[in-house]
C-alpha cells in the first residue's frame, strides 16, 4: 500500500512536461517480420497476465489498392475483471477498452503502436483505479519493448 | 612501451566510445520513426548525405523543438546527449557552418519563383506534401514526403544560408534536385526564394504555444430506447452514412473463455469502417490503426438506463502531432456525432 501511494505521489509530482511525454503515441520498431512479431506479441501479452481477446484486420481493403503491404492488424486484450470493473463504473472510458496494440508491417520490419492509457487517469476517481491505469501504461510500454528486444541482435 | 600502446589503443577507441552513447540514444528514441539504419520511415530519412547539409545548430534546435504538427516531437535531452546523438548521426562527416544573418531578397519575386518551381512539391501554402516521412509499406505519391517549409520548428532551426544551400545543391537520394544546375537558378533567385520562405515565420512569442484540446475525451448520449432497439437504430444510421458495419461484439468478448455474466451482454460494441476514409487517413498517418476501427458503444447500466458512448477522435488524434490528421478528424467526429444524434432522435 505504501509503495502504491508513493508511486502515485511520484506520478502526481511529475508535472506537465512528464505528462506530455506520457501522452505521446507509444511506438517500437521490431527487427522481425510480421508473422514472428505477431506471435511474439501474443506470447508476451499472456506473460504479462493479460488475455488476448480478438484481433481486427485492416488489410482486406489495402492489398487491392496497390499498397506495398497489407499486413495491418489490431490486437485487443485485457484482464476480464479489470476491464469489467472500469467499464461499468466509467462509461466515458468504454470507447478505449479493451486495451489494444496495432501491428503493421514495414518492409523487413514491423512496427508496434499503442495509445497511452494514462490519458484515462484523469477520468477515474480513486487512487486504486489510477494505479490500475498507470500499470496498464507501464505494462504496454514493457510489452512493446520486450517484443522488440526478443529480436535484437544477440537478444 | 606497453603503457604507450595501451594509451594509443584507448585514444583510438575514444571516438567509437562517444558514438556508442549516441547510438544508444538513437536506438531508444529515434529508430522507431527514422529506421534502424536511418533510412526513414514514419520520419524522414537521416542519410549521412542529408545530415551533411545541416549545421550542428540546426540539428540541436530540431532535436529540442521538434516539428509542431508534423509528427517529430521535441526531445528533452541534455546538451551533452544532443552532442553525442549528432556525432552518431554524422558518423565522421564534417559539420557545415552557416552564417546566421538573414538573407535579404525580394519576397515578391521569391513568391513567383516558388510558385513556378517549388509549389508542386511543397504545396501552395508551403505546408509540404501529404503524409509523413518515407514509409516503405504504404502507397505514397512520392518517395519522401516533401517537408513543410513554414513549420515553426523548421524556421526556428534553419539558417537562411542552409535553406539557400539546399535549394542550390539539392539533397541526394531524394526528389529535391539541385536548382542551380537543374534550372539555372542565380544567386539572386536563391535569395528571393529564401526570403519568401522566411517571410512566413511567425513572431517568436507564437513558437511555444501548445494547442490544447478543451473538449471531452468521449461524448455520451442518453438513449430514449431500450438497449436492443438503440443498437438497431445505431447500426441503421451507421450504414446510411456509408460505413460498412461489422458484426456486434460485447465489450468483454474474448477476455474470458467461460463464466460470462448476463451483464456482459449489456455493453455492445458496434464497429464500422469507411474504407475510402481509412485509406486516406492511413496515408496521412500510418499509425492511425491505434484508433481503428470506428466504433460506437451502447451500454445499459444497473438501472436500465441506456447510453451511447463515442470517442472524441479530435482529442485522440492530438497525440499524433500531425496537423493534417487533426483536420481530417474534425470532419469525421462531426459526422459521427450527427450519425448518433440522428439515430437517437
Amino acid at each position: 500500500m505504501v509503495i502504491r501511494v508513493l508511486t502515485l505521489c511520484i506520478i502526481m509530482l511529475l508535472s506537465a512536461t512528464t505528462f506530455a511525454v506520457y501522452n505521446k503515441i507509444l511506438t517500437e520498431r521490431v527487427d522481425a517480420n510480421f508473422v514472428d512479431t505477431w506471435a511474439a506479441l501474443n506470447e508476451t501479452i499472456v506473460a504479462y497476465h493479460y488475455h488476448p481477446a480478438y484481433f481486427q484486420r485492416c488489410d482486406f481493403a489495402l492489398n487491392k489498392l496497390n499498397y506495398k503491404s497489407d499486413k495491418y492488424r489490431i490486437l485487443f486484450f485485457g484482464e476480464y475483471d479489470e476491464i469489467k470493473k472500469m467499464s461499468n463504473k466509467y462509461p466515458e472510458i468504454v470507447p478505449f477498452l479493451p486495451l489494444k496494440i496495432t501491428v503493421m508491417e514495414e518492409g523487413n520490419y514491423t512496427l508496434l503502436i499503442a495509445t497511452p492509457p494514462i490519458i484515462l487517469s484523469s477520468l477515474v476517481k480513486t487512487n486504486d483505479e489510477r494505479m490500475t491505469i498507470f500499470r496498464w501504461q507501464e505494462d504496454i510500454k514493457s510489452i512493446l519493448k520486450q517484443v522488440r528486444r526478443q529480436f535484437q541482435l544477440g537478444g | 612501451m606497453k603503457l604507450k600502446l595501451e594509451l594509443i589503443l584507448v585514444l583510438a577507441l575514444l571516438p567509437l566510445l562517444s558514438l556508442a552513447g549516441g547510438r544508444e540514444l538513437y536506438s531508444e528514441n529515434c529508430e522507431k520513426c527514422h529506421g534502424f539504419s536511418q533510412q526513414g520511415s514514419l520520419g524522414l530519412p537521416l542519410y549521412r548525405s542529408t545530415i551533411a547539409n545541416h549545421s550542428d545548430r540546426y540539428l540541436q534546435r530540431t532535436i529540442k523543438s521538434g516539428r509542431p504538427g508534423r509528427v517529430m516531437q521535441g526531445f528533452n535531452f541534455s546538451d551533452n546527449q544532443i552532442t553525442e546523438l549528432i556525432r552518431f548521426l554524422r558518423a565522421g562527416i564534417k559539420a557545415p557552418k552557416y552564417d546566421v544573418a538573414a538573407i535579404k531578397g525580394n519576397v515578391k519575386n521569391g513568391q513567383g519563383i516558388y510558385k513556378k518551381y517549388c509549389q508542386s512539391c511543397h504545396g501552395y501554402d508551403l505546408k509540404g506534401g501529404q503524409g509523413i516521412g518515407k514509409n516503405f509499406s504504404w502507397q505514397k505519391d512520392r518517395l519522401v514526403s516533401p517537408p513543410s517549409l513554414i513549420n515553426r520548428g523548421f524556421l526556428y532551426s534553419a539558417e537562411d544560408q542552409m535553406i539557400k544551400h539546399i535549394i542550390a545543391n539539392g539533397i541526394k537520394n531524394t526528389e529535391m534536385v539541385p536548382f542551380v544546375t537543374a534550372f539555372n537558378f542565380t544567386d539572386q533567385m536563391l535569395n528571393d526564394v529564401v526570403s519568401f520562405i522566411r517571410s512566413h515565420e511567425k513572431p517568436p512569442s507564437y513558437k511555444n504555444i501548445i494547442r490544447r484540446i478543451r473538449e471531452p475525451v468521449s461524448f455520451i448520449y442518453d438513449s430514449p430506447y431500450k438497449l436492443k432497439e438503440t443498437v438497431k437504430k445505431i447500426r441503421n444510421s451507421v450504414a446510411s452514412y456509408n460505413f460498412r458495419v461489422y458484426a456486434n461484439r460485447t465489450l468483454l468478448e474474448g477476455l474470458r473463455k467461460e463464466n460470462f455474466s448476463v451483464d456482459d451482454k449489456k455493453q455492445v460494441v458496434i464497429r464500422f469502417c469507411n474504407f475510402n476514409n481509412m485509406q486516406n487517413f492511413l496515408k496521412i498517418e500510418p499509425r492511425l490503426g491505434v484508433m481503428l476501427p470506428c466504433r460506437v458503444t451502447v451500454v445499459e447500466d444497473e438501472q436500465g438506463k441506456v447510453r451511447v458512448v463515442l470517442a472524441n477522435y479530435k482529442y485522440a488524434v492530438a497525440r499524433f502531432n500531425n496537423e493534417q490528421i487533426s483536420e481530417a478528424a474534425i470532419i469525421l467526429i462531426k459526422e459521427m456525432q450527427e450519425m448518433v444524434e440522428e439515430a437517437l432522435w
